[in-house]
């Protein structure tokens, strides 16, 4: 469903990613994993067409996107959920996912939003609140929902589950395993590494830029060296 | 009594100008975080678009309301095209932006200047006058007050129903998750400067023939309106409505007992004291 090929990321003279080729099938959870700076949001944000220098060839769905400006990737199936989540703080949670449908009618982007609650009941009974007022964990389901609002085919998570309490852990594993199910690519940026791998079918160990290792994410996850290595595990 | 009664009403519709001009400063701030310097000057225009169709085209004045906006739209682009937008990419594109606009504000008047002439000209706006007990309005200035508010709300409801609304709001609270969103942000940039343009336009076509039309209305206009913007909070649009209207207001009080010359150096005090004590502005933050 994406593919990507010889990615690069510099910011100056600094190389956050160095030449990285990675490819999610539909119906997929891959992980990228790596210490701080390792270079896993730069990717992201490649992706989405928000780093400022990058080079390489994007695919969605066999249709090239890397010269398209960020909105028009967004129409053609690929969605950000960012590190630090973003959320529009002085917006209320149903403007918030209004805001996410860019692009769609008003009629489709009411059905969106009565999908989205469905799945997030919790926002459901908030969506007159403003969003700056949530808890960090509500604020990370109203990031992933409003990514949502655009009926993505590839669905890019950025650091999900940082600074949310294990017991919301395990409700976003099962969220990303439904949404999974039922055909979406997620790619997962984590420092989370346990998580990540758990949650994952395959994943990519990206170190400062480079990619040292792929593979099974069940298999990553026995691998000592690795975790030793790259991940301080 | 009587004095003041009748100063609240003339202060009242000059506080919509103030608004209205302060309304889409603050809106292009919130959105592009830069300060358009050239603002005061599509005030003028608008005034200027309605001199010539009333005065030589002989076209009805209330005509003159849908034309001035109309055309100050087009005005907007042409300013984003060239003196905004292509400098905002730049390392320091917000501080050329300034140096951009003001160049945009000197060229304007000075041409309408050269143009024109200095010379203050009369637009017929509605006629009559209203009288309530001691109190005189014309009502030119009742329509100044009444359709003033009417488009404050309209705003007011346009940017919190609205799908440019709200993704206006989004683009003036997160750039960046905007973006990520799929917000086309610059267009949004563009489409902000058009509404501030068309809302400066109808504001000096609604206020010409109240206060004539001069090359220099949009400078005196402009300088009021960014004190209504600083004190209102930049970006902020109950701030600049609030604020622009207080202005007005206080302004007419003040001036019963103070020449004008004082009058405005104790709006610039206001002005100082308010950024020393509150220097985000009265209502805070970003447009919402
Ligand atoms: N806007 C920027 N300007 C300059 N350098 C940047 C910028 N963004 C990231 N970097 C640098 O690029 C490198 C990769 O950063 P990135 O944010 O992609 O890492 P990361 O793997 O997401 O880290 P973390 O786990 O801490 O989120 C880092 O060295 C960082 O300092
Ligand atoms: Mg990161």
């Amino acid at each position: 469903m994406l593919s990507v090929e010889g990615l690069c990321v510099s910011y100056g003279l600094l190389r956050a990613v160095q030449r990285l080729d990675l490819t999610i099938a539909a119906g997929e959870v891959v992980s990228l994993i790596g210490a701080n700076g390792a270079g896993k949001s730069s990717t992201l944000k490649a992706l989405m067409g928000l780093a400022p220098n990058r080079e390489g060839k994007v695919s969605i769905a066999g249709r090239t996107i890397s010269h398209i400006a960020a909105a028009q990737r967004v129409r053609s199936g690929l969605a950000l959920s960012p590190e630090g989540r973003h959320v529009f703080p002085d917006m209320s949670v149903a403007e918030n996912l209004l805001a996410g449908a860019a692009g769609a009618s008003r009629a489709d982007a009411d059905c969106r939003t009565a999908n989205v609650f469905a799945m997030f009941p919790k926002l459901m009974s908030r969506q007159s609140q403003l969003a700056g007022t949530m808890s960090g964990g509500e604020q990370q389901m109203l990031a992933i929902a409003r990514a949502l609002m655009s009926s993505p085919r590839v669905l890019l998570l950025d650091e999900p589950t940082l600074g949310l309490a294990p017991i919301i852990v395990d409700e976003l594993a099962e969220l990303i395993e439904t949404l999974r199910a039922g055909g979406l690519a997620i790619l997962l940026a984590e420092q989370n590494v346990e998580f990540a791998l758990a949650v994952s079918n395959r994943a990519y160990v990206l170190d400062a830029g480079v990619l040292v290792k792929s593979g099974n994410s069940r298999a990553l996850a026995s691998d000592p060296a690795i975790l030793a290595a790259y991940l301080g595990l | 009594m009587d004095l003041i009664a009748q100063q609240l009403v003339n202060g009242l519709s000059a506080g919509v100008a103030y608004a209205l001009v302060a309304l889409g400063l603050t809106l292009i701030f919130g959105v592009l975080h830069v300060i358009n310097f050239a603002h005061g000057e599509l005030y003028m225009l608008g005034g200027l678009v309605t001199v010539i169709a009333c005065n030589l085209l002989g076209v009805p004045y209330l005509v003159t309301l849908v034309l001035a906006p109309v055309i100050m739209l087009v005005v907007g682009v042409g300013l984003d095209k060239l003196a905004i937008g292509p400098l905002l990419d730049r390392r320091d594109g917000l501080s050329d932006v300034v140096l951009s606009t003001f160049a945009v504000s000197l060229l304007l008047l000075d041409l309408v200047l050269a143009v024109v002439g200095p010379a203050p000209e009369r637009v017929e706006g509605l006629s009559g006058v209203l009288i309530l007990g001691p109190v005189i309005i014309s009502h030119q200035r009742l329509f100044v007050i009444v359709l003033g508010f009417i488009l404050i709300a309209g705003l007011d409801a346009m940017l919190r129903y609205s799908r440019f609304g709200i993704e206006m709001r989004a683009a003036a609270q997160d750039r960046f998750a905007a973006e990520a969103v799929g917000i086309d942000v610059n267009a949004i940039g563009t489409r902000t400067i058009m509404l501030g343009a068309a809302i400066a336009g109808i504001a000096g076509a609604l206020l010409v023939p109240v206060t004539q039309f001069t090359p220099l209305m949009g400078q005196n206009v402009v300088i009021k309106a960014f004190v209504v913007v600083v004190i209102g909070g930049m970006g902020s649009v109950p701030g600049a409505v609030l604020c622009g209207v207080g202005l007005g207001l206080i302004e007419a009080l003040v001036n019963i007992r103070f020449s004008e010359g004082m009058t405005t150096a104790i709006i610039y005090s206001l002005l100082l004291v308010g950024l020393l004590m509150r220097p985000q502005g009265l209502f805070g933050r970003a447009a919402r």
